[in-house]
Order: structure tokens, then sequence, then C-alpha cells
């Protein structure tokens, strides 16, 4: 096991990258219930046994639709939630074996920020004193004049809050908030701040590990630029490891090294970003992809240069610019009932390119075969990444035709389940 | 353009603020929708667009008041338009719903959770022609088939919770449109909806757009969603309109500095900014309350000039591009594009 206080440089990809989070056949079943009328529910699956790896300084990101597991996957991986099956184990050590005690010394270790931090902040908690419970509850307020907390004796208990009260004052600084925010309760921040607030609450116990669930679906677009810069900056600077859970392949791109791709509780693709980005293999993935709301990139040229005063004058006329929202396959149907998961292929009901043999098999996550499968056609332009042999080595994917053509001859395409 | 069928002119909403100061959220904003014509509404969160929407069918929370007029053009193409912020209340329950219809972000608060959704949906139904029960409720199938909900008939007795989000959205989109309106307010309808849902969203508005002529007046925050459905676009800032263009000009030469600064934070898929360098727009918007004087934006435009901090900049023409529809209609509120007083 590693020392705790000694983060890692995000070094960019090291030989032999350290673990720091890792999960192996990760299951969380919902069991059934009776409904209150006495109608007896299915059990829930909502993680199918995961695989997942979080190299220590990486950014991983975990892409999929409401109801894929996510959040789930998130609290189990924190022991927030007990899984049904499978192992967790941080720096090593098995999260899931720790007595209560023990697990509860670790959680400063590992951290996570929520959604929208209106509703995981306490209404009647004002800022300081939100920031500084944590600090005071593992004893992480910092060197005031005295030594660390918990010395014992009279005026201790005082010493330890006005350290707090000082480290309070600093955290906001690391999030861009004034000192004045300490005396303001959450509803009197925007959703920016408060957002902050929620970063700030994370990083007072200084973390090795963050986890970010939906950290800026809540928020302004033009906010959600701010928020994500922040987390680059902070990662950067305490060699955070951090996971991104999103449902918006967009709103991890800046950040992500790696990204997996959930669906109903299972991976289906992972890669690193700039492959995944250019060469989406899975049919989900690439649907994902399309359905990223996006401006035409003839539009966006023009405008990257602002016109003067007189704009508009010399903008030349529109090259019959079909609309991107038109001409591309949407993702057809939601996900399906995770109570009822389909047979083989839990997508092949939504893929465009499903075949008899995804409907009686499940393909498991796996390495592509060499040399490498095309992209999948139709989705949104973007720049060829190079290839290279360990950009294929490290791109997993769970299907059986992986990047094919997603037209099929109407004898080939599967017939309805 | 086809013919005006809503015309906003000079709205103003109003909130007092202790006993005898009225703080103006909306502050003397114009926008025209035509037949069949999905305008764009942009903004940050409390930019006064979603009050815009709330006024044209009157249903700004008291204490606020409203001021201007909002014209809507009568059914028959010749027949005058009326105000509706000067119709009698009942005259008023006629336009709500059967020619104004209204969607709004959060599908879960809006539904009632005590009925199903075939009841609800029957009673949008019902509430502008009479209609005996069966009639409403084969309506209200026909209604749901159209917005796409798989196995409809099924879901006519489902309840609210047993919805997923995306079809929750498009049950409310049914009520909507249960009594065949001409003009869709849409606030926020896809913000809280997963991409791909929002995508679908968005095509069956599309879709209804062009099938059935209906207008849509589309409230959001993001940019990249207007790209994609509307032919024009209102930009607002602090309670006012400060950019107005077809939908090809705003992108490809927005006037508006504010308008530069919104599409320079837009991300673009698959073109990452460095890590941590995305654009940003600094500062926080500005509130009604706190209005800065001058230009609202001033305090966070990078293009300031003196005037702007001491004189509110009039609404000036712009040239758009003459041969792409809508063009002509253009229109920035900046001292960067109007006379400079001396």
């Amino acid at each position: 096991m590693s020392a705790p206080s000694a983060p890692a440089p995000p070094a960019p990809a090291p030989p032999a990258p350290e673990v720091l989070l890792a999960a192996a056949g990760l299951e969380k079943r919902y069991r059934a219930r009776r409904s209150p009328f006495g109608r007896r529910r299915a059990a829930v699956t909502a993680l199918a046994g995961v695989d997942l790896e979080v190299r220590r300084g990486e950014c991983l990101a975990v892409v999929g639709e409401s109801g894929s597991g996510k959040t789930t996957l998130a609290r189990c991986l924190l022991r927030l939630v007990e899984p049904t099956a499978g192992r967790v184990s941080f720096a090593g050590e098995d999260l899931l074996a720790l007595p209560a005690g023990e697990l509860r010394r670790r959680r400063r270790r590992f951290q996570m920020i929520y959604q929208d931090p209106y509703d995981s902040l306490d209404p009647r908690q004002r800022v300081g004193a939100a920031l500084a419970e944590p600090l005071l509850l593992h004893g992480r307020e910092g060197t005031g004049d005295g030594g660390r907390g918990g010395d014992g004796g009279a005026g201790s208990w005082r010493r330890r809050r006005l350290a707090a009260g000082r480290r309070t004052v600093e955290l906001l600084a690391t999030v861009g908030l004034a000192e004045s925010a300490v005396r303001r309760y959450p509803h009197q921040l925007s959703g920016g701040q408060r957002q902050r607030v929620g970063i700030a609450r994370a990083l007072a116990v200084e973390p090795e590990l963050l986890i970010a669930d939906e950290p800026v679906s809540a928020l302004d677009v033009s906010v959600r630029s701010q928020i994500l810069n922040l987390l680059a900056e902070l990662q950067q600077r305490m060699g955070l490891t951090l996971v991104l859970i999103a449902h918006d392949l967009a709103a991890v791109e800046q950040l992500a090294d790696r990204v997996a791709v959930l669906y109903l509780g299972r991976i289906v693709e992972l890669a690193p970003r700039a492959e995944l980005f250019a060469r989406p293999l899975h049919h989900y993935t690439a649907g994902l992809l399309a359905a990223v709301p996006a401006v035409p990139a003839a539009w966006m040229q023009a405008g990257a240069a602002p016109a003067g005063p007189i704009a508009g004058e010399a903008a030349p006329p529109a090259p019959a610019a079909r609309r991107h929202f038109q001409a591309r396959p949407p993702l057809a149907g939601e996900p399906p009932n995770p109570a009822v998961p389909p047979s083989g292929c839990p997508f092949h009901p939504r893929c465009p390119a499903a075949r008899a043999r995804c409907i009686a098999e499940r393909p498991e996550l796996a390495p592509l075969p060499v040399p490498a499968t095309p992209a999948i056609q139709g989705t949104p332009e973007r720049p060829e990444t190079p290839e290279t042999p360990e950009n294929t080595a490290e791109h997993l994917v769970a299907c059986f035709f992986p990047g094919q053509q997603t037209r099929l001859p109407r004898s080939e395409a599967p017939a309805a389940p | 353009m086809s013919s005006t069928l809503l015309e906003i002119e000079d709205l103003e909403v109003m909130f007092p603020q202790g006993r005898e100061k009225w703080i103006a959220a909306v502050r003397g904003v114009s926008l025209a929708v035509g037949r069949g014509e999905c305008v764009g509404l942009v903004g940050e969160s409390g930019s006064g667009k979603s009050l815009t929407a709330l006024a044209v069918l009157r249903l700004v929370p008291p204490p606020g008041r409203v001021r201007g007029r909002v014209l809507l053009a009568g059914r028959a193409p010749d027949a005058a338009a009326e105000d509706l912020l000067a119709l009698p209340e009942a005259a008023l329950r006629r336009v709500r719903g059967a020619r104004i219809g209204i969607v709004f972000q959060e599908p879960m608060t809006a539904l009632n959770p005590f009925y199903t959704i075939g009841f609800q949906i029957a009673e949008a139904v019902a509430a502008q022609r009479p209609a005996s029960r069966r009639a409403a409720r084969r309506e209200a199938l026909r209604l749901l088939d159209r917005m796409a909900i798989p196995d409809a008939r099924r879901r006519l007795d489902d309840y609210p919770h047993q919805l997923s989000g995306g079809q929750r959205q498009r049950v409310l989109l049914a009520m909507a449109l249960a009594a065949g309106p001409e003009l869709l307010l849409a606030d926020e309808a896809t913000t809280a909806l997963d991409v791909t849902l929002q995508a679908e969203v968005l095509a069956l508005l599309d879709e209804l757009r062009r099938d059935l002529g209906l207008a849509v007046l589309l409230i959001t925050h993001d940019l990249a969603v207007v790209a994609e459905t509307c032919e024009r676009v209102v930009v607002m800032y602090a309670g006012q309109a400060v950019e107005e263009a077809a939908v090809e000009d705003l992108f490809r030469s927005p006037a508006h500095p504010y308008t530069r600064a919104l599409l320079a934070t837009l991300p673009r898929l698959g073109q990452p900014a460095a890590r941590g360098r995305l654009p940003v727009l600094p500062g926080q918007p500005a509130e009604p309350a706190a209005r800065p004087p001058g230009c609202a934006f001033h305090p966070r435009c990078p293009e300031a000039m003196p005037i702007c901090a001491a004189a509110e900049p009039p609404e000036t023409g712009v040239a758009g591009a003459p041969d792409r529809p809508g063009s002509r209609r253009r229109r920035v509120r900046c001292w960067l594009h109007a006379e400079v007083p001396h």
C-alpha cells in the first residue's frame, strides 16, 4: 500500500500505472419486495458485474443514460451502498471487508461531489459551518497555533474551531469563492457557487480520490466550463484521482483520460478519451455521441472570428447546410427495464447492427483483435486520431460486430424478440 | 417568413421590492413568432426568459406585474389580433391551451401523481371542447401514439411515477397539444432529460412543426439546441433582448459581445480545448435588483467603452445576409453598433 500523504503527480502514461481503486465483478441487485397491494415485483439488477480500474492521478469518466447504473456504481465504489457481489479495493485494501469504524476513517481519502449541492447542503447551515464540519470530524483543521487537533485539554476545542475557520477561508479561496461566502446560506448562492461549495467540502479532508456524480448537469452552459476548469486545475494541483460521472459525453470530453460507457449495469466500451471520441466502436457509444446537440461546423468557423461592427454583411450564402440533427440516425427507444433485461447483448433491441447472435449470446468486454476495426460511420465530424498499438490495446468493447456498418439488408436483420 | 402569429411588444415584468420600489425582471422585450416558425429564446438563469413566456399567458405569479402588449393574431388570416394582456379572464381561458400550449421543465411537478396519465390527457382534451369520456380517452390515446410512446394503450392507465422522464415529458407535450394549439411555449422542456431523450423530444417537436404547422417558442440556455431546431434566435441578458437574428447569422457573425462570449464557451464535440482551458465567461450574470447602470453587460464585456457604463444602448438594426430567410429582422442592443451621442 502506498503512503496516503504522497500523491503522485498526474503522469500521462507511466509504464505500469498504479491502480488506486479497483472493482472486480461488482454487482448490485435491489431485492424484490412485495408492493403494498401484494403484487410481486421483480428484482432489479442495477450493476451486473463491473470490472474497473481507476489509476492514480487519472480522470476516468463513466457515461450512460438514466438507469444505466452509473450512480449505483459510484455508491458501490465508495461503499455507500453494499454491493451484492464482487470486490472493491482502494489502494490495495479490500474496502468491503473493513469494519465500520475503519471504513469511516478511510472515508477521508475518498470523497464525493453531487449533482446539485442544493440537495446535499443543509439549508440551515451557513457555508462556513458546512465546511468546518468535515474538518473537525476528521481532525483535518490543520495546525492553528497549537499542535494538531485532538490533543485534549481546556481551550483545545476552541483552538481547533479557530483553526478550522482559517482553513475554511483557504478552502473557499481554493475553489474561487470570496471569504464573505462563509456567512452565506446555500439559498443565497447561485448554482455555480453552490457547486463550488460542494467541491470545497469534498476537498476539505484532502482526499486522494474524488467521485463527481453529474457535477455540471444542473448548471447553466456558461457556468459549466468554469466548474470543469476548476476540477481540472484542482486535479492537477493536488494530484487528485477523479471519477467523473455524466450522461453526456460532451461534459466529460474536457477532463477524461479514459471513458467507460455503461449500459444496463455493464461496461460496454472502455477506451482512452481521444480514441473513444474518434473511433467509437460500440453502437451505443456512437448513438450517445450522435445525440449531443451540435452547431453545424460551418457556422462556427465563421463565428470563431467575430465580425466587426457591421456584422453579417460578409457572411457567404449557406451551402445548403442540413442540420446535423435531421441528418443523423437517432438512438431509437429507451433503455429497457432493468428488471427484465433483454437476452444476449443488452443493447440488441435498440442496436442498428444487431444480428441473430446478439440475441442469443452476450458479448464480453475485450480488447479488439488487431488490425483495428473501422469506426462507426455517421457520427459527428471529428478529427482522426493517429492509430497506435497502445490505442487498440486499451480500447475494450463488448460487441460481436464492433464498428460495423449499421444499415443491414432486411434478410439479415434480427426478428423481433 | 409566414405571417406573424404572436407579437410581444415592449413587455415588462416587475416585482415589488419593499414598499415603494419595483424591480423589472423583464425590461421592454419585443419579439415575434411567425406561424409555423420556431424561435429560440436564449439566456442564462435569471435573464427573464421564463418570465417572458409566463407573461404571454398571464401566468406571472403575484405580486408580479406585467406591462406591454402581447398580440395574438386571429385564427382566420384576416381577423384582427387581440392583446392577451387586455383580455378578460374568461376570454383568456379560451386562449390558454386552445391556441397556446405550454410545457415546463419539470415533468414530475407538472403532472398530478394521483391520476393516471390517460385521465390527465383526457381532461386537457375535454377542457377545450365538449367530449364524452370515451371520445376524450380515444383522443388521449391518439395523442400518446403521436408522441411515439411505446404501448400507448397500456400506458394510458399508468400513473406518472411509472413512466420514465422522457415519457413524462412527452405526456406533458401531449397535454399541451391536446386542444390543437397554434403555438407551443417550451420552457426548458428538454433540459432535465438525458441527451438521448432530448434528441428524441427535439426531433418530435420538429416533426409536429412540419406536420401541424405548430409554431414554437423554445426557451433554453443551450445554444447548441437552438442551432438544431430554431429558425430565429433572441438572446436575452438581464431582462432585455440584446440580439435577434436568423439562427445561421447569429452563429456565423454574432453582433453582441455577449452572444460572442456565449458562442466561445460552447463546447465542441471532438475538439476539446486544452485541459482546464475551456473558455469561460467571466463574472456573474447581472441580477435584476443590482442592475449595473448603462448596458447591463458592461462589467463583463471585453469591449466595453466609457459610454457603456453611462448610458443604455439603443436597439439598432444590423444588416443581415439579404438572401437568407429571416435575415432582415436583425437587431442588436450594443453601443458598438449604435451612433454614440456627443
